[in-house]
C-alpha cells in the first residue's frame, strides 16, 4: 500500500518513504520539519473499501399483519383509486396471483385468497426494530433502501468470521423476530439492494465484479419511473448489460443525469450519502433504599440524585427531555408511577425536581418506598434557547415554567386559551382549548367578529330560562338563525338587557321554543 | 411659578411635612384605566401596577370587567399576559376580541377555591403577567399579604373580587362598584398615596357594551312590531346565517 495515494492533504515535500511503509519516518535532527505528515488516526473508510450487506424482507407487509405465508394471503393497498395487491404469499403465487394485480382479478384466480389492507406504519416500525438488531453487527445501519436493511460490514468481517458466517448469524436473528429475509452482499448499497429485491443471495466482494454480476438483471427491476422504463424498452434495452455498453453522455442526455447516477451507484461509484440509523436514546436508572421509607423528605434525596444523573446524561449527549417518569416501588404493592411531560424541552434537573415534589406532595402513597427509578424515553436533541438582544428570552422561559407548575398541580385541563370561531351560533363561536405549548399571536386572532353587534365577555355553558318581567331590554333584537344543516339549528333573537340587580345580560328569545326567554351571557 | 411658591415647595421637600390629601411625590408604574375622570382621581393617573386591588361588588357580573377592559387590552397589546383565575363563567372569545384583547396573551385558569391564592401568586410572580383577575369566595389576611409581595415582585396588577371582604388591609386600592342605571357607580374606599374618598359615576359605554341600537322607549313591546327583517350592513351574505336587526 502506498501512503501517498491516500494522503488527503497536499504535502510540501514528499517524504522519503521506504516501499510499503505506511507511516513516514520521523525526521531526524530537525532537518526537514516541513516533511512531517500527520495521518488521521481513524481514516474514514473510502468508497472502495465499503462492503454493504442488504437484507430485504419480501414478506414484511404480510408478516406485520400477522398473516400465515403458507396460506394464500395478500396485503392490498389503493393504487389509482382501486385496490391492488401489494404483497402476496408464495402459496398465493402458486395460484397465479402476483403483486400489483387488481384485487378483483386476484380473487378470480384464487377464490380462497385472504386479504388484509397494508399497514405502512407497522412496516416502518418493524424495520426500525430490525435496524436495532442490525446495530449489534455494525455501527453503520441505514434504512435508505425501501423495505430493506443496509449494513456496512467491512469492519465487522473479522469479528464475525467472514461474510458467510455473519450473514447466517444475522439471518437467524432476523428470523427470531419473525421476519424472513433475503440477504445480498455487494460493494455498493444500490447493487446490494437490487440483488436482494430480486431474491438473489449473491455475495460480491470486489467492485470490478459488479458489472458482470448485474449484467443479466432486467432493467425493469430498477426502481425508475415508468416513463423511462417504456423508453428504454422502445430502444430495445432489456438488461443492464445493454446499458453498460452505451456511451455515458448519450445516456445522460436521453434519460437524465439522475438515471446515470443510479447506474453509477449500481456499478459501485457511490454518489449518495446514506442516512445512518441510530438507536433512540433512553435513560433509566434506579436506586434501592436501605430501608422502607415513608416520608417524602427521606426518600426525595434519592430522586434528586437520579435527576442529577439524568441531567448529566443529557448534557453528555447534547440532548434534552420532553418528559420523565418516576416509579416508586413498594413491598407487595404495585409501584406508584408519576409521569411528567414538559411544555418545553428541559435539561434542568432543578425544574423537574420542583415539579416532581409538587406532584409527590399531592400523591398518597399506598405503602413505604423501597426503591425509586427514573426513566425517560422522550429524549430529543437540545435546542439552544433563542434569545434576542433586548432579552425577553429568559422571562419567557420562566413564564413557561410557571404554566408547567400550574398544570402539574391543577391538572392538564386547568389552563385554557380561547379563539373565536367563524360561526353564527354563539355557543360555537368560541374555541376553548387546552393550552398549547407555544401560542403565536398570529394564530390566535384569525377570526375577529368586530363587525357583529356587541358580544358578552362571559357565556353560560347552557342557556338559563329567565322571566321576561325580571329584565329590561336595552337593545334591538339581533336575529341569529343558523345551523339547520348539522342538527343544531337555532332561531333566536338576541338582546342586551339589564336585570333587577343592574347586571348587563345577553338574553335571547327562542323562536323555536314558543318564544321563551333565556339568559346566555353576561357583559360583566 | 412665583418666588414664594417655589421656596415653599423647597421647604416642603427638604422637611418631612405630612400633606394629607396630596400624593407625596412618590411614584409607581401605573396603567391608564381608560376613563379620564377615574385617572384624575387615582394617584399616578391609573391603576397601580405591582399591587393588589380589591373591588367590592353586590354580585359577580356587576360591571367589574367593563371597568377593567381598557387596561386589560392595553396590557395585552404590550405583550403582557392577562390571566383570569377561577372566573365564575366561561370567558367568551368574541366578546374579548371586540374589547380589543389579544387572545394570544389571554389565559384562563380553572382552580378550586383552595388553589386560587397559590395559582395567583405563581402567575403574579412570573414577571410576564400584566393583570390577574381572581374571584375567590374569601381571602385570608396572610394570603392577601403574600399576593401583595408577589404582585410587587412581578410588577403585575392583581384584581380580586371577593364576595366577603377579608384581606382588605393589604390592598393598595379598594373600590366599591355598583351598577347605576346603565352606568357604574365607582367609590374609591382606600387608595395608597392619597386620602381621597371619592365617588363618581362612570358610563363605560364608549367602546364596549354598547347596545347595537338603543331603544327609544319602552312603552311598546318591540317584539310585537310587525315589520320585516332588514339585513344589517356588512352582513349581506345572510342566506343561511341570517343575522339582522328589526327595523
Amino acid at each position: 500500500m502506498v501512503a501517498n495515494a491516500r494522503e488527503p492533504f497536499p504535502v510540501q515535500e514528499a517524504a522519503p518513504t521506504d516501499s510499503g511503509a505506511f507511516y513516514p519516518p520521523f525526521p531526524k535532527g530537525g532537518a526537514k520539519p516541513a516533511s512531517i505528515r500527520i495521518l488521521p488516526v481513524a481514516e474514514p473508510r473510502t468508497v472502495e473499501q465499503r462492503l454493504w450487506l442488504c437484507a430485504h424482507f419480501p414478506d414484511l407487509a404480510l408478516e406485520v399483519l400477522g398473516l400465515d405465508p403458507s396460506l394464500p394471503v395478500a396485503a392490498v393497498e389503493e393504487r389509482k383509486g382501486r385496490p391492488c395487491l401489494h404483497a402476496v404469499s408464495p402459496a398465493a403465487r402458486q395460484a397465479g396471483v402476483e403483486a400489483g394485480m387488481a384485487l378483483a382479478a386476484a380473487r378470480a384466480l384464487c377464490p380462497g385468497l385472504i386479504v388484509q389492507p397494508r399497514d405502512p406504519l407497522a412496516e416502518k416500525q418493524a424495520l426500525e426494530q430490525l435496524a436495532e438488531t442490525g446495530l449489534d453487527f455494525t455501527p453503520w445501519v441505514s434504512l435508505d433502501q425501501p423495505g430493506s436493511l443496509l449494513l456496512e460490514i467491512r469492519a465487522s468481517l473479522k469479528l464475525f468470521g467472514g461474510v458467510e458466517r455473519l450473514r447466517e448469524k444475522l439471518r437467524r436473528r432476523l428470523l427470531e423476530q419473525g421476519h424472513h429475509s433475503v440477504i445480498a452482499v455487494a460493494p455498493s448499497a444500490e447493487a446490494g439492494g437490487l440483488l436482494a429485491r430480486l431474491g438473489a443471495e449473491a455475495v460480491v466482494e470486489e467492485r470490478e465484479a459488479l458489472r458482470s454480476v448485474l449484467g443479466g438483471v432486467p432493467v425493469a427491476a430498477l426502481l425508475v419511473e415508468d416513463k423511462t422504463l417504456r423508453r428504454l424498452f422502445k430502444t430495445g434495452i432489456r438488461r443492464l448489460a445493454d446499458l453498460w455498453r452505451l456511451p455515458r453522455d448519450g445516456l445522460a442526455r436521453r434519460y437524465g443525469t439522475e438515471f446515470l447516477r443510479r447506474l453509477d451507484g449500481l456499478a459501485g461509484a457511490e454518489t449518495q450519502v446514506l442516512r445512518s440509523f441510530h438507536r433512540p436514546p433512553r435513560f433509566s436508572a434506579g436506586l434501592d433504599m436501605s430501608m422502607e421509607l415513608e416520608r417524602l423528605e427521606h426518600f426525595f434525596p434519592a430522586i434528586e440524585r437520579l435527576a442529577g444523573e439524568f441531567a448529566a446524561f443529557l448534557r453528555g449527549r447534547d440532548a434534552a427531555a420532553l418528559g420523565v417518569t418516576l416509579d416508586l416501588f413498594h413491598n407487595h404493592r404495585p409501584a406508584t408511577r408519576i409521569e411528567l411531560s414538559f411544555r418545553n424541552v428541559h435539561r434542568d434537573a432543578r425544574h423537574w425536581l420542583k415539579l416532581l415534589r409538587e406532584k409527590l406532595e399531592r400523591t398518597a402513597l399506598p405503602a413505604p418506598v423501597v426503591a425509586v427509578a427514573l426513566l425517560s424515553e422522550a429524549i430529543v436533541p437540545f435546542e439552544a434557547e433563542r434569545t434576542d438582544l433586548f432579552g425577553d428570552g429568559s422571562s419567557e422561559r420562566d413564564w413557561q415554567a410557571v404554566l408547567e407548575e400550574l398544570q402539574a398541580r391543577l391538572g392538564h385541563r386547568a389552563l385554557k386559551s380561547f379563539v373565536a370561531m367563524d360561526d353564527h351560533r354563539p355557543e360555537r363561536a368560541v374555541g376553548g382549548r387546552e393550552f398549547m405549548r407555544t401560542m403565536g399571536s398570529l394564530e390566535a386572532n384569525k377570526f375577529a367578529p368586530t363587525h357583529l353587534p356587541a358580544r358578552p365577555l362571559w357565556l353560560l355553558s347552557a342557556p338559563q330560562p329567565v322571566e321576561f318581567q325580571d329584565i329590561r331590554l336595552l337593545s334591538e333584537a339581533e336575529r341569529i338563525e343558523s345551523g339547520w344543516w348539522d342538527g343544531a339549528s337555532v332561531r333566536r333573537d338576541y338582546r342586551v338587557a339589564l336585570d333587577r340587580r343592574g347586571r348587563r345580560l345577553w338574553v335571547f328569545r327562542d323562536l323555536n321554543a314558543s318564544g321563551r326567554w333565556y339568559l346566555h351571557g353576561l357583559f360583566g | 411659578m412665583s418666588m414664594d411658591t417655589e421656596s415653599l415647595e423647597q421647604v416642603l421637600r427638604s422637611q418631612p411635612v405630612w400633606r394629607g390629601r396630596r400624593s407625596q411625590g412618590k411614584s409607581w408604574p401605573v396603567i391608564a384605566t381608560g376613563f379620564a375622570e377615574l385617572d384624575a382621581l387615582l394617584p399616578g393617573g391609573g391603576w397601580p401596577l405591582g399591587s393588589v386591588m380589591e373591588i367590592g361588588l353586590p354580585c359577580w357580573g356587576a360591571g367589574e370587567l367593563r371597568l377593567l377592559l381598557p387596561a386589560m387590552a392595553a396590557l395585552a397589546q404590550a405583550g403582557r399576559w392577562i390571566a383570569w383565575v377561577a372566573p365564575p363563567y366561561q370567558p367568551y372569545a368574541p366578546g374579548l376580541i371586540q374589547a380589543g384583547i389579544d387572545l394570544a396573551y389571554f389565559l384562563a385558569v380553572e382552580a378550586r377555591e383552595g388553589d386560587i391564592p397559590w395559582s395567583l401568586e405563581k402567575i403574579l410572580r412570573s414577571g410576564r403577567c400584566g393583570m390577574a383577575l381572581a374571584w375567590p369566595e374569601r381571602l385570608a389576611d396572610h394570603q392577601a399579604r403574600r399576593l401583595q409581595l408577589a404582585a410587587e415582585e412581578g410588577g403585575a396588577l392583581a384584581v380580586l373580587f371577593p364576595l366577603q371582604t377579608g384581606g382588605a388591609r393589604h390592598a393598595a386600592l379598594r373600590l366599591a362598584l355598583r351598577p347605576a342605571g346603565e352606568g357604574l357607580r365607582v367609590e374609591i374606599l382606600k387608595c395608597r398615596g392619597s386620602l381621597h374618598r371619592a365617588s363618581l359615576l362612570l358610563n363605560p359605554e364608549g367602546s364596549f357594551g354598547r347596545p347595537s341600537r338603543p331603544l327609544a322607549g319602552r312603552k311598546e313591546d318591540p317584539l310585537l312590531a310587525k315589520e320585516g327583517w332588514r339585513v344589517a350592513p356588512g352582513w349581506s351574505n345572510g342566506v343561511d346565517g341570517c343575522s339582522g336587526v328589526r327595523k
